[in-house]
């Protein structure tokens, strides 16, 4: 390898530049931003303020950060569900006044005096719940009113009272507990929001009611039409608003033992700031509680650090209110390119040099030489099917095929000229199986594993596999099942060409050229689903060897085929034993006479291998071009070839003039006939092969004569 | 006669302003003579002024949280400058280049940085209020210099009608003329009505938006103004206080929909009226400032509610992210 | 056969305005019948009350033989009724494997679960949409997809579906219909409101005609054919002149060169587009949702900026330009009419006078610093007349009229501002039959009068009839022009799509 070569394998293999697309395609990515800007203030403040990570600093200043997270999250889930939420500074006073009158001037328990709390929290939030739900008043407007209500009335109450709460000599441990106490280092509020965050976070992402919030939020009208309830989600939301905010008004009582007339004044500026720095839309649907937590201790530790720094509170709001307009800016500047950023990030194109291949043009004189045999092929259902992927064969001599518009069609023997559709599957079935019983198996491009009964009933098998711990992107789920072959145990052996693309995106992942194919099994008994191989450049056509103790795969930007052992001391082990083919490999069936059918989707390019050595090329040509003009593997000419048990290719059938099969995809020998198809034909084509077993069925021959 | 399904918002807190007029009429000695209603005209017009400027804000598709923020810190500043001895001129000339300054960043960011205008406007508020109380001025409360122009302002009588109405009324009548009779103020409704056809049919959208948050600027400046002529002074503290709800509230409770493309002057003349008297017979009913405040917002959301009641809301017709 | 669903002398009014007067209909169990009618004939609202989301005023529902009222849509559905909406009622800021589940969901759902079945469903119904991708990222036509994936995954008896084919692709529409045929033989019953005769007579097995908010007739579909479907919608025999075929020597010539376009891109959804617009001649655009027409356009009128870097050039009258705002393309005389007349279009809650009003006012035609009322209204009379826009009085809002009335109304707009070029972004989308007439007759006015015009449309019969010049797009480029004499139907679509 040359210094340029390893340079260009460094930069385009080794460099996980692909990863930046797959993290990108990650729904958590909006919270970049404000993510960020955490990290960014906390480090800044940390690094200025003496003692800011002491664990005495963290554990206070964090108390107070768990009561204005709990408002926070209150105030998210509103705005998620389409409101907003003015009140809480109003709920969450009067919430630390009932704490402190039950407490010290009734003289009553804990547990009452947090009841009393959480109870003025409720029933406020349930009367801005019950007008805006029920009555369908204006969110701003009303909770804009209800808050100078609450104040007011909270004035009234703490002039009137303060006083005599002050002048109380009771006191309780468990009440100082709550103020000052700590559990494993964490303080009481830290404890009670994260518990709070993580509810709630299940609640929205999991749970029904968490979508139905986030439905009404994201549109009211398509959310009634759901069925569901609007008017009593948006209650709800402001129900549980006024919780969270009565129970912060309650762990504030506890913390300072009293409530003076500044008491959350301002909080619900404070709190919609977090919402909203955090990244939650202000129209509704769009955000969550951990985007509302990150607003939340971006807000307090600007706050608090500022005054810790010695700064009035001119200066303080000065940079609160410069750096929120840069975080909020910036962060609406990413949401709206995101997805532009992905379109341009996620194909990542790798090196490849392939090895030279013998030549297939005709007179080369090498196994490979194009003929013109396929052209005499008998066409079947012309123009009727399209995009027959696999054809298979019963006992009764009847064709399958799947077609584009994911159905199974069957032509009835003998003559194949009537046809009807055998099941519809969806989807777009490729590889064909029989198995012992007669049921028949595909695999369906962008589905899973399906099983069809002989009385036509379409039974999904899988449609994923384990995760792998490494992966970015969720390769559980089968994005491209091509082939499948049965071993006598029954268990189906099966590949997933690409993990990064779906089906319908073959195009790109030839382009990019990434080994990202598997071989996987299923297992009938447990129904399990396995990887056993990972990391081809996209795996297709499966068959069991005669042998019955191995099989072999097709491995086809990589132009190779590799025969995988299932037993004896190289059982797991797979070997490429055919390889630098000059065209690309799909199917591979038995032959009667103990050697192997393989099908060309097409033959290799100078000019494809050339541009495989050049990613940031093709890269450019997938960003710049129209689809129409790409430079991707050819699938204009394409043929069968047969190989022996020693690997060697014994015979080529090419249809060169490319009328009637171009590009073969698979076929099947069956009674002395061939029978051909194609992904992008639009016939199944049937030819007699000379000095072939007229007997000879590949169902008969693999399960037996009885079934 | 209106039907009772003719009632809107607007006509609905005119009823309630008329029901308190007479009721203070006829309960309460002295609330009906002229001193009285000048009175009551006196103290919304600060109050009035801002609303002015938040209404023209509104009917665009916007919300100017800065208004309290740059009413009470320009002033405090450009008396301050007064106070280091600039001349009045200088001072004057500084303090609009920076209210026009914060007015155009405002406007800047909301329309060409995309950024929602209730959370620009809320940040812009909270530096203008840290900036100036931590740079440029050094107490809370800021006096007017003796013998200052405002001074003579605040004293100005003409057939009795202190200066402070003439100026509030003159606004009335300009914002009016503006948004009624004016290219750039027709803009606000089509703007405010529909934001995409406005931009698609050739209207500088843009432009216009910077427009809208300058002028607030400049009104909030005005009421600054007023303010500090009245009571010759002006104090900074009044911007954590609730004057910027009870600005909100004036403008939205005579009828102009936060949604934008609706209402006018008369609105907003509605809702200041309202409260006024409202206040006004509180007073002089002698309730304490601390009931006044519960009386008033219970006032205003039964109101509401009532609307709420007259006019339902659909989920089939209503916008969304409509607040 | 026994009905599935009997209207009896339905009458549903809004606001005193009658939408569909006594009513009788009926629905067999496992048929597809088509419901067609001009705009405003009552289709919509005829469904809407099967569908539980508006209440009938007068006159009873039978569902089963059993007298219902449906108070809202879920009622509906839980009894076995789905309605796909025209206007899609999808959730935009969710998924569409929890669009398709939502309302249906259960207590605690496993992401991947619902994932990977929203995947197989989709996919067993032939509609390649990604499951984790939110909804607002998606064309129309797969919100379409994923709206009709939901109705049909409630597994109702039956299907309402309102325009469903509107923004499908040739090749969705097939899928679509082989659906529609296994709902049917699995004994669903399926309501199909559309406007393309063709597609009626192609899929149904009973055709409804409303005219006027009444029932004009009720027959299997072998009885119609395309005529007699028209006169039934109109109330009068239209002669084929709607959309009469150019023969090929009464196509304009080609006026001076006004516009040119050299390799403009944008994204992945305008790549490298070139080509020309003469004045004097109406240039027909067809392509497929999502071939770019709509958005090269919306590029030459400053609606959208083209890429930063490789954007391409626009010259108009030979010179440079580049627009960053519509603003200074219509100074040039550049107008857009939208094919979104709701969200973009119009400016609902105004009068129509304050709406054409905008577009004089927005291109600087208005004279002196005054804006009088009486300017206004003497717009409105003026373009009322010009236009014949069907209103109340001329201070009636836009809110109020009728979908060709509407459009109408932004032409309007549209011509105060004096173009040079105007650009007609599917001009007769949504719009009834006889405005249909009217708004061709007034394009080709326009192009007689020697301006450029433009006319993009999905509408092959509009292309072929209009056009002096087809100009077919595909993948985000023109990439064939044809002329309207020479070529067929099948021509266009075959450059469309491949």
């Amino acid at each position: 390898m040359t210094f340029n070569e390893r340079l260009k394998v460094w930069r385009y293999n080794i460099l996980p530049f692909h990863v930046i697309g797959e993290i990108l395609t990650k729904r958590w990515t909006d919270s970049a931003i404000p993510f960020v800007t955490l990290i960014v203030t906390v480090v800044a403040f940390g690094t200025v303020i003496p003692h800011f990570f002491s664990l005495y600093s963290l554990q206070e200043s964090t108390r107070q950060l768990g009561e204005f997270s709990l408002v926070v999250i209150g105030e998210s889930v509103v705005m998620l569900g389409g409101g907003i939420d003015l009140a809480v500074g109003a709920i969450f006073a009067l919430s630390a006044f009932a704490a402190i009158s039950v407490f010290f001037i009734f003289a009553m328990p804990v547990w009452v005096a947090f009841l009393a709390a959480t109870a003025a929290g409720l029933i406020f939030g349930a009367i801005n719940g019950y007008l805006i739900g029920y009555i369908r008043l204006r969110a701003f407007l009303t909770t804009l009113v209800t808050l100078i209500i609450g104040r007011a009335f909270f004035e009234i109450l703490i002039v009137h009272f303060s006083s005599q709460a002050q002048m109380s000599q009771v006191s309780s441990d468990i009440w100082d507990f709550i103020g000052d106490g700590t559990v494993f280092g964490f303080s009481i509020p830290v404890l009670a929001a994260i518990l709070l965050a993580v509810i709630t976070h299940i609640t929205l992402t999991r749970l029904r009611l968490g979508w139905h919030i986030l439905a009404v939020g994201g549109s009211r009208r398509s959310a009634h039409n759901a069925g569901i309830q609007v008017r009593r989600v948006v209650f709800l939301t402001y129900v549980f608003s006024g919780l969270t905010s009565g129970m912060a008004g309650f762990l504030f009582a506890t913390r300072l033992s009293g409530a003076g007339i500044g008491t959350g004044h301002g909080l619900e500026i404070l709190a919609l700031t977090a919402a909203v720095v955090g990244g939650n839309s202000l129209g509704g649907g769009r955000g969550s509680v951990v985007k509302g937590l990150m607003g939340a201790i971006i807000v307090l530790v600007m706050t608090n650090g500022l005054i810790r720094l010695g700064y009035g509170t001119g200066t303080n709001q000065m940079v609160i209110g410069i750096l929120l307009a840069i975080a909020v800016t910036i962060d609406i500047r990413w949401l709206k390119n995101r997805h532009k950023v992905l379109d341009e990030a996620y194909v990542v194109p790798v090196y490849l040099k392939m090895g030279a291949a013998q030549s297939a043009v005709p007179g080369s004189g090498t196994p490979f030489e194009f003929n013109n045999q396929l052209s005499k092929a008998k066409s079947i259902g012309l123009k009727e099917i399209e995009g027959p992927e696999d054809v298979i064969l019963d006992r009764d001599d009847h064709l399958y095929c799947g077609t584009r518009h994911g159905e199974i069609v069957r032509f009835f023997a003998p003559d194949y000229t009537r046809s009807e559709i055998f099941a519809h599957v969806g989807g777009f079935p490729l590889g064909l199986a029989f198995d012992r019983s007669g049921n028949l198996l595909s695999c369906v491009g962008a589905m899973g594993l399906y099983s069809i009964s002989p009385d036509r009933v379409v039974k999904r098998l899988t449609a994923e596999t384990g995760r792998s711990l490494t992966s970015v992107i969720d390769d559980a789920i089968l994005r491209d099942p091509n082939d499948l072959d049965i071993a006598p145990d029954g268990r189906i052996y099966f590949t997933d060409s690409t993990k990064r693309y779906n089906a319908y995106d073959w195009m790109l992942d030839s382009i990019e050229n990434r080994a990202t194919g598997r071989l996987l099994v299923y297992d009938p008994k447990d129904g399990s689903t396995k990887t056993l191989l990972d990391g081809y450049r996209y795996t297709n056509g499966v068959c069991m060897a005669h042998d019955n103790k191995s099989l072999f795969f097709a491995e086809t930007w990589a132009c190779s085929v590799h025969r995988y052992w299932l037993e004896g001391p190289r059982a797991g082990t797979a070997e490429c034993v055919i390889r630098d083919m000059p065209g690309y490999p799909d199917n591979i069936n038995r032959a009667s006479d103990g050697t192997y059918w393989m099908a060309f989707l097409g033959m290799r390019t100078p000019s494809f291998d050339l541009s495989l050595q050049h990613p940031a090329m093709r890269k450019r040509m997938t960003r710049r071009l129209p689809q129409d003009e790409w430079l991707f593997p050819n699938v204009n000419t394409g043929g069968v070839v047969k190989f022996d048990e020693n690997y060697n290719i014994i015979r080529t059938m090419s249809d060169f003039a490319g009328e009637a099969h171009p590009s073969v995809t698979s076929m099947r020998e069956h009674k002395g006939y061939l029978f051909v198809g194609g992904i992008l034909n639009n016939r199944v084509g049937r030819i007699k092969i000379d000095g072939a077993d007229e007997n000879w069925s590949a169902i008969d021959a693999y399960w037996g004569t009885t079934s | 006669m209106v039907g009772i399904k003719n009632l809107n918002q607007e006509r609905i807190v005119l009823m309630i302003s008329i029901l308190i007029l007479i009721a203070a009429s006829v309960g309460l000695s002295g609330f009906l003579n002229s001193a009285n209603l000048i009175s009551i005209v006196r103290s919304i017009s600060v109050l009035g002024v801002l609303a002015l400027g938040m209404a023209i804000v509104i009917i665009g598709r916007g919300i100017d949280l800065s208004m309290v923020a740059i009413m009470a810190m320009s002033v405090a500043w450009y008396l301050n400058l007064l106070g280091l001895g600039y001349s009045d001129y200088t001072a004057l000339t500084l303090v609009i280049l920076g209210v026009l300054a914060v007015g155009g960043l405002n406007g800047f960011l909301v329309a060409y940085a995309d950024v929602p205008p209730i959370f620009v406007t809320l940040a812009s508020g909270l530096f203008v209020f840290g900036y100036v109380r931590s740079q440029l001025i050094t107490s809370d409360a800021v006096t007017v210099p003796p013998g200052h122009w405002l001074e003579s302002l605040g004293q100005f009588r003409a057939v009795s009608i202190p200066a402070d109405i003439f100026i509030f009324a003159g606004l009335c009548l300009a914002s009016f003329l503006f948004l009624r009779f004016t290219k750039w103020g027709r803009y606000v409704y089509f703007a405010g009505d529909n934001p995409v056809a406005a931009r698609i049919a050739g209207i500088p959208v843009r432009p216009m938006l910077v427009l809208r948050y300058v002028l607030s600027a400049l009104f909030s400046f005005i009421a600054g103004l007023l303010t500090a002529a009245s009571l010759l002074s002006i104090n900074t503290r009044v911007v954590n206080s609730n004057l910027l709800y009870d600005v909100v509230l004036v403008t939205v409770i005579g009828g102009i929909g936060l949604s934008g493309g609706k209402g006018g002057v008369r609105n907003v003349l509605i809702g200041a009226i309202m409260i006024g008297i409202l206040l006004n017979a509180m007073t002089i009913a002698g309730i304490s400032l601390l009931f006044q405040n519960l009386i008033k917002a219970v006032i205003l959301l039964l109101a509401i509610i009532f609307d709420g009641m007259v006019n339902p809301r659909d989920e089939q017709t209503t916008q969304q992210g409509d607040l | 056969m026994k009905p599935i669903i009997r209207m009896d002398c339905v009458t549903k009014s809004y606001k005193g305005v009658p939408a569909i007067k006594n009513v009788d209909f009926d629905l067999r169990r496992g048929e597809i019948h088509a419901l067609l009618g001009e705009n405003g004939a009552g289709k919509s609202t005829l469904t809407k009350i099967m569908a539980g989301v508006v209440m009938a005023n007068a006159g009873k529902m039978l569902f089963h033989d059993r007298q219902v009222r449906f108070a809202t849509p879920h009622e509906a559905l839980k009894a076995g009724v789905a309605m796909v909406f025209q206007e899609t009622s999808l959730v935009p800021s969710m998924t569409v494997a929890q669009n398709l589940y939502l309302g249906s969901e259960k207590f605690i759902n496993r992401l991947r679960g619902i994932y990977i079945s929203a995947q197989q469903f989709l996919q067993s119904l032939d509609f390649s949409v990604d499951p984790a991708a939110m909804v607002e990222t998606l064309g129309a036509a797969k919100q379409q997809m994923v709206e009709i994936a939901r109705a049909v995954q409630h597994k109702a008896e039956v299907i309402i579906f309102d325009e469903p084919t509107a923004s499908l692709t040739p090749e969705e529409k097939r899928h679509f219909f082989a659906l529609l045929r296994r709902l049917k033989v699995d004994g669903v019953s399926i309501i199909f409101i559309s406007h393309a005769i063709e597609e009626a007579l192609e899929i149904s097995d009973r055709i409804t005609i409303l005219r006027d908010g009444e029932l004009v007739v009720t027959d299997d579909t072998s009885a119609f054919n395309r005529d007699k479907i028209i006169s039934a919608m109109v109330g009068r025999t239209l002669s084929e002149e709607l959309y009469h075929h150019h023969s090929g020597d009464d196509t304009r010539k080609p006026g001076k060169k006004i516009l040119s376009v050299q390799d403009i891109s944008r994204g992945s959804v305008v790549q490298n587009n070139s080509f020309s617009v003469f004045g004097g001649q109406i240039t027909g655009v067809f392509g497929l949702i999502g071939s770019g027409r709509t958005e090269t356009f919306r590029i030459i009128s400053g609606i959208d900026k083209r890429d930063f870097l490789r954007g391409g050039a626009i010259e108009l009258d030979d010179e440079p330009v580049r627009y960053y705002t519509p603003h200074e393309a219509i100074g040039d005389g550049i107008v857009y009419v939208t094919e979104n007349r709701k969200t973009e279009g119009v400016f609902e809650t105004m009068t129509i006078g304050e709406n054409i009003f905008a577009g004089f006012l927005a291109a600087g035609r208005k004279k002196g610093l005054v804006v009088r009322v009486k300017d206004i209204q003497a717009l409105a009379k003026q373009w009322i007349k010009d236009l014949n826009i069907k209103t109340i009085n001329n201070d009636a809002r836009v809110v109020e009229l009728s979908g060709g009335n509407q459009q109408k109304t932004v032409i309007a707009k549209g011509l105060t501002q004096k173009p040079r070029i105007i650009i007609f972004d599917e001009p007769t989308r949504g719009v009834d039959v006889g405005a249909i007439g009217e708004i061709h007759q007034l394009i080709n006015k326009l192009a007689d009068e020697g301006i450029a015009v433009v006319v993009i449309s999905s509408h092959l019969p509009e292309i072929m009839s209009l056009s002096d010049r087809i100009l077919v797009c595909r993948q985000g480029r023109i990439v064939e022009e044809l002329s309207p004499g020479e070529t067929t139907e099948e021509e266009i679509m075959y450059a469309a799509v491949h």
